[in-house]
């Protein structure tokens, strides 16, 4: 295959699965690696620097369409990403020593745990005193309601991001899903809230990796030029998409993919 | 902060798009090799699409460094200490890069 070739599927794919991730609120990111790996037979820290490189970039471009909208807390985002620059300097820093076929399995565990989570019911919380003293919680406009919301169990949120932050580093990803995880489910932010802060710090997590990975020689520029310009024109469409359209069918047919990818990375971890 | 954002997304990205068409001019019918074997060191166009990603990892950066200075100017002590901290801790992993790699591209 010539390096024609070679761009033109990777800008192809990447294209695909920017959409599919921003059409389904999903993420495309987090995809991008088992295709690399699996479709162009890419080496897998090769393509963990590509992925955490397309990771930024649709971070900071999702933040520049959420904060006009309100939804991105960004004095959580910096008290969060705290949490999650440290653990992503040391995740960053272990990734040529963690075994490739480990590599592949906490890959595809953490693609599975993306595919739990269910949102909450929610409902008004107080805030606890550790909150309220860093000025945690906030208002959301929900179509036209402002309503106050409260943040809870801070400690044990900023413990779940700086182990989201490590597999950030680790594995190239966003770890939005578990960055949300600790946001909705153990914090008590609203949904919304949390997916775009969660978005929000993203970016911060993954720029705390990217100087490690240009140390460590994971960064190949070549190949992520395609992965970066697919993922990013892919994002815009689909975002734009997304407005207009129910996607549930969408997001199932996108979970099963990733599911099966999932499979995937866990079947070539325990056979290498 | 909208329009860095934005404004610094588009500069990355058109970098990145600049060094790719001139990598693929250059090297285009070359066979392309992402294996875990060595990858060969392509030079022509990789200058840009490095700046690109560092554009682009800056980025969050420059973020932090403004919300430190808005936070020090409303006397905001603790949010000043937090965001200078995470700004700290990115202008570390980014010089461990940038030491390094910044013109070169792969010295084995």
């Amino acid at each position: 295959m010539t390096n024609i070739e070679f761009s033109l599927i990777t800008f192809l794919g990447s294209l695909l699965a920017g959409g599919l991730g921003a059409m389904t609120g999903l993420g495309g990111g987090i995809v991008i690696t088992p295709l690399l790996v699996f479709l162009m037979g890419v080496d897998i820290r090769f393509a963990i620097g590509a992925s955490l490189v397309a990771v930024i970039a649709t971070s900071i471009g999702s933040t520049a369409i959420n904060i006009s909208s309100g939804f991105t807390n960004i004095r959580s985002g910096i008290f969060l990403a705290t949490a999650t620059t440290c653990g992503a300097i040391i995740g960053a820093f272990l990734i040529n020593d963690v075994p490739t076929s480990a590599l592949f399995i906490l890959f595809g565990l953490v693609l599975l745990i993306a595919l739990l989570h269910t949102p909450r019911k929610e409902k008004e919380v107080i805030s606890s005193k550790l909150a309220t003293f860093l000025e945690l919680d906030g208002t959301i406009d929900d179509n036209g309601v402002i309503v106050h919301y409260g943040v809870r169990r801070v400690a044990l949120g900023w413990f779940i991001m700086l182990i989201a932050g490590f597999f950030s580093g680790l594995l190239g990803i966003g770890s939005g899903a578990l960055n949300v995880l600790a946001m909705d489910s153990i914090m008590k932010y609203p949904f919304k809230m949390a997916t775009a802060t969660s978005n929000f710090i993203m970016g911060i997590t993954g720029a705390a990796s990217i100087g490690i990975y240009f140390y460590s020689d994971i960064i190949e520029p070549t190949l992520i030029m395609p992965v970066i310009l697919g993922v990013f024109l892919g994002a815009i469409v689909g975002a734009k998409i997304h407005a207009k359209i129910e996607a549930k069918n969408l997001r199932r047919l996108f979970s099963i993919l990733i599911f099966l990818m999932a499979l995937l990375m866990i079947y070539r971890g325990i056979r290498s | 902060m909208k329009y860095l954002l934005r404004i610094g997304v588009c500069v990355a990205a058109l970098l990145i798009l600049l060094g790719g068409i001139y990598f693929l001019i250059e090297n285009g019918t070359a066979p392309a090799r992402y294996g875990s074997e060595n990858v060969e060191t392509q030079k022509e166009g990789i200058f840009f699409i490095n700046l690109g990603i560092i554009v682009l990892s800056c980025i969050p950066l420059i973020c932090m460094l403004l919300a430190f200075i808005i936070y020090a100017f409303k006397k905001d002590i603790l949010y000043a200490a937090l965001s200078f901290v995470v700004a700290a801790l990115l202008t570390y992993s980014l010089m461990i890069g940038f030491g390094i790699h910044f013109f070169l591209s792969s010295p084995k």
